[in-house]
């Protein structure tokens, strides 16, 4: 019976453990914030490892002195926190320090704790901190890696993450010596949900102003098929003349340059400044008044100079337009990269 | 809240991880903390346990769609998640539901996983309940077609067929 047969192949899909104790040192992390800004969860490892045990043994009493990003991970994986050991090895370049607090090598996977401060105090660490995928384990061996937040202290300017990594071929991470290291990051990033943005597809229905340019790629629906995606996401195509920025664009650092209909597709056009040092983005949808979402039907990216394009297209009927607003989420970054050569080298020691 | 959390996200991470991967697997991992996440910071209060479903599946399907908006992921090639299946049937179905496009795949999942009808189907994804139950039809006769497998398909599908299919 096909529904036992969906059901026998689904249960096999489930998230791995490191997934949950990441999501849960995430969440965890987001309501700290919330509760009590810059609140440190910095423990002497002796005294953790000591907490490690005694949870392990018995975790009813879980209490109120255990700190929440350890409470949580026992919650999910008890006998796995007591497995980081020490590094505590530390280098600086260009104002900020990179320390290695702690790692836990098992099997193919290493989970390594990091944090980055500003000794300068030129704040730019902070709470939004992105390691923008420049971070390297040196072994030799392909791998998967991850990154997530974790904390930050605002009186120190040093902000944590979590670091797992992976090894592409299921060996064993063992022996020797590896190097941590990071080469840039990102901060002074800010988000912004659900802006609307007024009056933005007023003139929408005029004429449309064009020209063709070399696309660098795009999104699209899964159902299309690879032809479909090269056609529409490759080579020259036509999109809008970008035009003066709309005058009342609220985000700084993005800007809306056109909207108008392209062979009876709605066409959209925003323009991400200064994108390489920023990682300015968004996404928009459209919005009827009873809170219909449509979304768009593909996006195409092409980058110019400094700034990086995105033109949505979308497949709403001219006629039907003036039922919608323009809404978006957006994420900018006023800080951008910063940029240095940090590196620590370890010993590996795989968890007994 | 940290104890709730945890219980929260032991009990809902596997549907919200399966419903995730039905969606766009390669991110799976992405969306499931993203959900995980939005929930923390709504603290939506839920009627019944349905209406809890009805919000994770709603989110999930959401934050795949918002995958769309960073460059750095657009321009990051996923990885390839590889599971070693227990039977080849397993391995060919997953094949097969990959080639549907994901609108279908959630239908699909929700339909024959979550055991929703159509019209809680409909409500949760947003969509009309006609149109959800030609996406189901519709996936059905792109699932017979891909397996080769039709008098078997047809059989088994046909067992689940929902009463109010007019699709």
């Amino acid at each position: 019976m096909f529904r036992e047969r969906y059901r026998h192949m689904s249960r096999q899909i489930a998230p791995d453990d490191a997934l949950l104790r990441r999501t849960l040192q995430t969440a965890q992390v987001q309501e700290n914030r919330k509760q009590k800004p810059a609140r440190r969860i910095l423990r002497p490892m002796a005294a953790m490892l000591a907490a490690c045990l005694c949870l392990a043994i018995a975790m009813p009493a879980l209490a109120a002195n255990v700190e929440p990003v350890y409470e949580i991970l026992y919650a999910v994986s008890p006998a796995t926190a007591q497995f980081f050991m020490p590094v505590n090895k530390s280098c600086e370049d260009n104002g900020i320090r990179m320390e290695v607090e702690s790692a836990y090598f098992h099997g193919d996977t290493a989970e390594i704790y990091v944090t980055m401060c500003d000794t300068e105090g030129k704040g730019r660490i902070d709470e939004t901190t992105d390691l923008f995928d420049s971070y390297d384990i040196n072994r030799p061996f392909d791998s998967a890696c991850g990154c997530s937040f974790v904390d930050y202290n605002a009186d120190t300017q040093t902000a944590r993450f979590y670091i797992t990594i992976q090894t592409m071929n299921g060996e064993p991470i063992d022996g020797g010596k590896v190097t941590f290291s990071v080469r840039e990051f990102l901060s002074g990033k800010h988000e912004y949900e659900d802006v609307e943005i007024p009056g933005a597809l007023d003139t929408a229905a005029g004429h449309a102003r064009t020209r063709t340019v070399e696309i660098d790629g795009g999104g699209y629906p899964d159902g299309w098929t690879e032809e479909e995606a090269e056609e529409k996401l490759s080579g020259g195509q036509e999109v809008l003349a970008t035009g003066e920025p709309y005058s009342t664009f609220p985000i700084d650092g993005i800007d809306l340059t056109g909207t108008c209909y392209i062979d009876g597709q709605l066409h959209i056009q925003l323009a991400m400044r200064n994108v390489r040092e920023t990682d300015n983005h968004g996404f928009i949808w459209l919005e009827g008044a009873d809170g219909t979402r449509v979304e768009e039907l593909y996006v195409v990216m092409f980058d110019e100079d400094t700034t990086g394009y995105y033109e949505y297209i979308f497949d709403v009927p001219v006629d039907e337009l003036a039922a919608y607003s323009l809404h978006g989420d957006f994420v900018t970054c006023d800080t951008g990269l910063t940029k240095g050569n940090w590196r620590v080298t370890f010993p590996l020691e795989q968890a007994e | 809240m940290s104890d709730a959390l945890a219980g929260v996200i032991a009990r809902q991470g596997s549907r919200v991880y399966r419903m995730a991967w039905s969606c766009c697997r390669a991110e799976a991992d992405d969306i499931t903390q993203e959900v995980f996440l939005r929930y923390l910071k709504k603290q939506p209060n839920f009627h019944d346990e349905e209406h809890r479903r009805a919000w994770f599946i709603r989110v999930t399907v959401n934050c795949c769609n918002k995958l769309w908006g960073s460059a750095w992921r657009r321009k990051t090639v996923a990885l390839e998640e590889t599971l070693a299946w227990e039977t080849p049937e397993d391995s060919e179905l997953h094949d097969a539901l990959q080639q549907l496009p994901p609108k279908y795949r959630e239908v699909i999942h929700l339909y024959y996983y979550e055991d929703m009808p159509t019209a809680d189907i409909a409500a949760a994804l947003h969509r009309k309940d006609a149109t959800v139950r030609t996406q189901l039809t519709r996936a059905r006769e792109l699932l017979r077609q891909i397996l080769k497998e039709e008098d078997d398909v047809s059989r088994t599908l046909s067992a689940h067929e929902p009463s109010d299919c007019t699709g």
